[in-house]
């Protein structure tokens, strides 16, 4: 597997994780990282600043203490010098050497001409006064850790007129006084601030990358391997399994997805029930072609037998039966074939209400709607249709029939008819029947499934759905025993432009 | 029913390539007294009819290599003896148009005695070779309030109200039957091309009318059920709801 294949495989909330994390670093890194150059060059300025302004006092102190007689310098010196403040003080003569220092072993030891302390005066190392940089200088050192400042003592008059006659009138420098002050605290302080971001930056990554972890995995993992999983479900063709729908855009998604489903699977349930009225067809065309010629046969030998045989025969009966059943495979064998030849449907345009007209005006002489009260509730401003009127008149006149036949006691038909959207008009059988058992309601719409025992061919409403399914549109049939059955069909309106097409019928939309 | 037979000596040629059909055939119809022979093939068939005389051809639609149409044609070029058509019911329209082609009858399969008789009586009746079918396809044609459709020596189909059909015995049938006592009463259904109403003749015979269209029935002609004796070819027998007009319809004659 590639780098590339893998990467793809880790899940997108992993994924989302990682990029935020990723971000987050880079982000608060840099700007920290700023942050932090900009506030050590702040503190070294004020280290600096802080060392030379110490420099400039110690220098003054320094001063008044050699003018007072009997001072004892070195006591001043080390005085002056704690740890954690200045670091160490040295004070050199113009000539070099040392004359008091913080540490005593330097004490009378010679500078080299090119120490910082000389270059001041004597910049290119030389004997000779080059320049006269007569102020004080500081000089940050990494290690030790201190800010290094230097002050050249001036020669003053009071220097020459005191009575320890130390320096003369003519001499312009008369030594360097040189500190070294720790600026450890400040580097720690640096060193604290730079850790601190490092923490932040550590726990805002740890906290947030699980976080969004999480809630990615919640709200698009969770719904996207649901949908997913669904998905498997149905490339597998099983489509039973409902998902439970979330909020937002993925929840809208697995409403869809739910909603493709019921369609797939009633598809799917017209597919097999198509397929199994094609496979039907064939198979009775063959099955009558071979049956019918023996069929012949046992039915003439049958009636000779019976002609034959003398009325007192007790065989007689038995001929008849045979006769008979003979009889019922010839009608079983017509009705398959009946329904095998299912004819392309003929459309124009025409409103379902005057189909119904049409229907209930020749059902109304039947005598099973004897003690049916009919009574209509359709809207009246229904669009029109492109239908087959005779095919339809077929369905409308099954369904009215089985509604009568399911109040045999009498009862109220209702029809109604409403639009729903634009798009299909809906047209609701409802008897006050004895109802269909609930395992049947499935089943009805299924060829030679009746549940007159006997006295239906049980393609009544096949054929009937085979019609609605060729004019695109459906029937359902919800049913409560006891109480009635409620047959809804389906048609498509027909939009005011559109124009009857028709395999069947070459000349389309002309009257007959 | 002896007195039914027709002339002693009359000769029918039964062709089909099964020999159950020709054991059937010959069991009912030489029990009326008529010599059956047979043939297993349509060129078998054609070879007898060149060299021997036949009152009447029985023959199956559906045979290896020659079917019953191409036999029809065949056959109206060398003589003019009637035709009866057998068939298996997936032929039923190929049924009606032999009809058309000049066949007098049709018979599907498996019949009954009855079912058998009552054609074969009419087809040996001396006028029905004469009256060759007429009319031509019904077509698409607009289908007008009051056209009357009809199937050959049967019945025909009148266009009512409200998209159904009033259904009559064709002149041709009642009076090759002769004069009809009593008509059973209809069931619920009518199926094209097959027996919707059985009649009886003062004779004793029994007659199928095959009906031209299929549908339900929503009406009957009660008044005249009872008293057939007077049935004329203008009266209505049944009014139907048809079911699969488009593709029946154009299986039909039309009278203009």
């Amino acid at each position: 597997m590639s780098l590339g294949d893998r990467l793809r495989r880790i899940p997108v909330a992993a994924r989302l994780a990682a990029m935020m994390a990723g971000v987050l670093v880079v982000g608060i890194g840099t700007f920290g990282a700023v942050g932090l150059v900009h506030s050590r060059r702040q503190a070294l300025k004020a280290v600096r600043s802080d060392a030379r302004r110490l420099v400039r006092s110690l220098e003054r102190a320094l001063r008044g203490q050699m003018l007072r007689k009997g001072a004892d310098l070195g006591d001043s010196v080390a005085r002056i010098a704690r740890p954690g403040g200045v670091e160490s003080l040295t004070l050199t003569s113009h000539k070099g050497s040392i004359r008091y220092a913080t540490r005593k072993k330097v004490i009378d030891t010679t500078v080299k001409i090119g120490d910082a302390r000389c270059t001041g005066c004597h910049p290119g190392g030389g004997r000779g006064h080059h320049g006269t940089e007569l102020k004080s200088a500081v000089q940050i050192l990494e290690r030790p850790m201190v800010a290094r400042a230097t002050m050249p003592i001036l020669n003053a008059r009071e220097c020459s007129t005191a009575s320890c006659h130390a320096h003369s009138a003519t001499e312009t420098v008369l030594g360097v006084l040189e500190i070294d002050v720790s600026y450890r605290s400040t580097a720690r302080m640096l060193r604290t601030q730079r850790l601190v971001l490092v923490a932040l930056l550590v726990a805002i990554v740890g906290i947030t990358t699980p976080l969004v972890f999480l809630l990615v995995r919640r709200w698009v993992g969770r719904p996207v391997a649901q949908l997913l999983r669904g998905t498997r479900h149905v490339a597998r063709g099983e489509m039973d399994l409902v998902m439970p729908v979330g909020g937002g855009e993925l929840g809208e998604l697995t409403a869809a997805f739910n909603v493709m489903q019921e369609r797939l699977r009633t598809g799917q349930r017209q597919i097999v029930i198509s397929e199994k009225l094609a496979s039907v067809g064939k198979l009775a065309a063959a099955v009558a072609h071979e049956i019918n010629n023996p069929l012949t046969g046992i039915l003439t030998f049958a009636e000779e037998l019976s002609e034959d045989s003398a009325e007192d025969d007790p065989r007689r009966r038995d001929y008849e039966v045979i006769r008979h059943e003979t009889l019922r495979c010839r009608q079983i064998v017509r009705r398959l074939l009946d329904f095998a030849r299912q004819e392309q449907p003929s459309m124009r345009r025409l409103r379902a209400a005057d189909v119904l007209d049409d229907t209930l005006a020749l059902v109304g002489r039947l005598a099973v709607f004897h003690d049916i009260r009919i009574v209509r509730e359709e809207a009246e401003d229904l669009p029109g249709l492109l239908g087959d009127p005779s095919q339809l008149q077929q369905v409308f006149l099954n369904l009215l029939v089985n509604a009568a036949q399911a109040m045999p006691q009498g009862g109220t038909l209702t029809i109604r008819g409403a639009l729903d959207g634009e798009a299909m008009i809906h047209l609701d059988f409802v008897d006050t029947g004895q109802g269909i058992r609930e395992e049947h309601v499935e089943r009805i719409f299924e060829p030679f499934f009746s549940t007159k025992q006997g006295e239906s061919s049980g393609l009544g409403l096949a054929v009937c759905l085979g019609i609605i399914e060729q004019h695109g549109g459906a029937i359902v049939v919800s049913s409560t025993v006891g109480v009635g059955s409620t047959f809804r069909v389906s048609l498509p309106a027909a939009r005011p432009d559109e124009k009857p097409v028709s395999i069947a019928d070459p000349q389309p939309g002309r009257d007959r | 029913m002896t007195e039914a037979k027709i002339v002693e000596g009359t000769r029918i040629l039964v062709i089909d390539d099964e020999e159950i059909i020709h054991t059937s055939l010959s069991k009912i119809l030489s029990r009326e007294g008529w010599r059956v022979e047979a043939a297993y093939s349509a060129r078998d068939g054609l070879a007898r009819l060149e060299l021997e005389r036949f009152d009447l051809v029985i023959t199956d639609l559906m045979m290896p290599r020659m079917d019953g149409l191409h036999f029809l044609r065949a056959l109206a070029k060398c003589t003019s003896v009637p035709v009866l058509m057998i068939t298996g019911y997936p032929t039923i329209r190929t049924a009606i148009q032999a009809m058309r082609l000049g066949a007098v009858d049709y018979v599907a399969k498996p019949f009954t005695r009855k079912e058998l008789l009552g054609p074969v009586r009419r087809a040996l009746q001396p006028e029905s070779a004469e009256n060759a079918p007429v009319g031509g396809p019904a077509g698409t044609d607009a289908l007008l309030l009051g056209s009357v459709y009809f199937l050959p020596h049967h019945a025909w189909a009148r266009v009512e109200q409200n998209g159904s059909f009033l259904i009559g015995a064709e002149e041709s049938f009642l009076r090759a039957t002769g004069k009809v006592s009593t008509i059973s009463a209809p069931g619920e259904l009518v199926e094209q091309g097959h027996i919707g109403l059985w009649t009886t003749t003062e004779k004793g015979e029994e007659h199928g009318l095959i009906m031209p269209l299929s549908g339900r029935i929503v009406a009957v002609n009660r008044q005249l059920l009872r008293s057939p004796s007077g049935l004329h070819a203008g009266d209505w027998l049944l009014r139907i709801v048809p079911s699969r007009l488009d593709a029946e319809l154009e299986l039909l004659a039309r009278r203009r």
